[in-house]
């Protein structure tokens, strides 16, 4: 079992009060068995689906492999609850997928879906071997933002980054990057303010929220949208880009987070 | 590149095992910052965590202690989008209800919690902190975390995490002292 994380503290701090240790007593309390086993079949599940299903996706990509060795492997893993995911060894996984890709496969010269590619480039990258990343994160929604214009956002491994952005003349623009799963773009046009919100949930889907900061008082814009969007969306592509403001500001990181 | 956690990398290719040892180590603390944030079922919450982590744990990368700093992020952002579901969806509270478990007025999720008459006087204590200091004092607290880990959480530099714990603190021991 694995101990709870210990940090040094200032002496001053929380950690070291009888309030504190009358806190966690209070909330933390050990857990039911059966709920411990129903959690953990249910997360093993769906991370051997998710390692199976980049697996997967590799061998379609691949050529002459020693597919049938790899495709064995990851399917035995899908069935979670069995010791053969633990037996086989997780090097000798990524091996077998990096057996695959490397030969032959789209991997090996970077021609799978962004995901995929990105996903199968870290798996085997554990053991030493390097695989091209996509050069560019998939963008994958494209956001009308009023009036003011219109941000491509990208979702690279659970971080949201803007992937483009274009002003409608008048406007400018500037981002805000608050962590890898947050970020703000605001336009503004003399009293007239716009924002696109936009963060991953905690599902890995991406939530946009376009709202009027307009003051009040001030000249009105159309009211408030929103919505959410699966990560896995099609491919959103600015068709035809106003050119950027020359005053747009841009603050933070622009462009893809990665989160890592 | 750093080694990977042995255990990291079991779960990640679905060993049960694995999951049920990072789930035995992390749930409780989960299941207490959830309790503690109000949230009505934090077991189911604590699932759904755990379920949000499996999924995407092919594209973690880093130590043990950064995917316990990743999963409390991910308990953060799933009880964040919860107070906003509710904010959209007016509760239906029957009465007796509200008189058992509501607090007199500006009942916030924390209130919810403390207005229980069974809770401990440390968790009523948190009803004088402002929100982002019940969450920096949870998530140091409950969770563990560190300065830099809360900071990461909740998009704040570690100096104003430090700063909003110390004033926390003190908010804290006058109440204490009060009771």
């Amino acid at each position: 079992m694995r101990q709870s994380n210990h940090q040094q503290h200032n002496g001053d701090d929380l950690f070291d009060t009888e309030w504190a240790a009358e806190l966690r007593t209070a909330v933390v309390t050990d857990l039911d068995p059966d709920l411990v086993a129903a959690t953990a079949h249910q997360a093993a599940q769906a991370s051997a689906a998710v390692a199976a299903s980049i697996a997967s996706a590799a061998a379609a990509g691949s050529t002459t492999i020693g597919g049938n060795t790899m495709t064995t492997a990851t399917a035995s893993m899908t069935g979670a609850a069995s010791a053969t995911a633990s037996a086989m060894g997780t090097k000798l996984a990524a091996l077998a997928l990096a057996g695959a890709t490397v030969t032959g496969g789209l991997a090996a010269t970077g021609n799978l879906p962004d995901a995929v590619q990105s996903a199968t480039a870290d798996l085997v990258s554990k053991v030493g071997i390097e695989l091209p990343r996509p050069d560019l994160a998939g963008v994958i929604e494209m956001v009308d933002v009023g009036t003011a214009g219109t941000v491509s956002l990208s979702i690279v491994d659970g971080a949201v980054g803007v992937a483009d952005l274009a002003a409608v003349g008048g406007w400018s623009a500037s981002i805000e990057q608050a962590g890898a799963q947050e970020v703000t773009v605001t336009f503004t046009q003399e009293d007239s303010v716009i924002t696109l919100d936009a963060r991953v949930g905690a599902d890995g889907a991406l939530i946009t929220e376009v709202a009027d900061r307009t003051a009040p008082g001030q000249e009105s814009r159309p009211n408030s949208v929103g919505g959410t969007v699966d990560g896995s969306a099609g491919i959103g592509v600015v068709t035809d880009p106003v050119e950027l403001d020359s005053e747009l500001e841009i603050g933070g990181s622009v462009g893809i987070g990665l989160g890592k | 590149m750093a080694d990977s956690d042995p255990l990291l990398e079991a779960a990640r290719f679905g060993d049960e095992g694995a999951w049920a040892e990072i789930v035995r180590a992390l749930g409780p603390r989960v299941v207490g910052y959830a309790r503690a944030k109000g949230i009505a079922d934090p077991e189911d919450l604590m699932q759904e965590v755990f379920l949000a982590a499996a999924q995407r744990i092919g594209s973690f990368e880093g130590s043990y202690s950064d995917f316990r700093s990743w999963v409390f992020a991910i308990a953060h952002h799933r009880i964040v989008d919860e107070y906003r579901r509710r904010a959209r969806t007016p509760q239906l509270v029957p009465v007796d209800a509200i008189a058992h478990t509501a607090p007199s007025s500006g009942a916030g999720p924390v209130e919810l919690v403390i207005a229980r008459e069974d809770v401990v006087s440390s968790v009523r204590a948190l009803d004088g902190l402002s929100p982002i200091e019940r969450d920096v004092v949870l998530l140091r607290v409950v969770a563990e975390l560190s300065s830099e880990e809360v900071g990461s959480i909740l998009s704040k530099r570690p100096g104003t995490i430090r700063v909003m714990q110390s004033r926390a603190l003190e908010k804290l021991k006058r109440v204490v002292q009060e009771q």
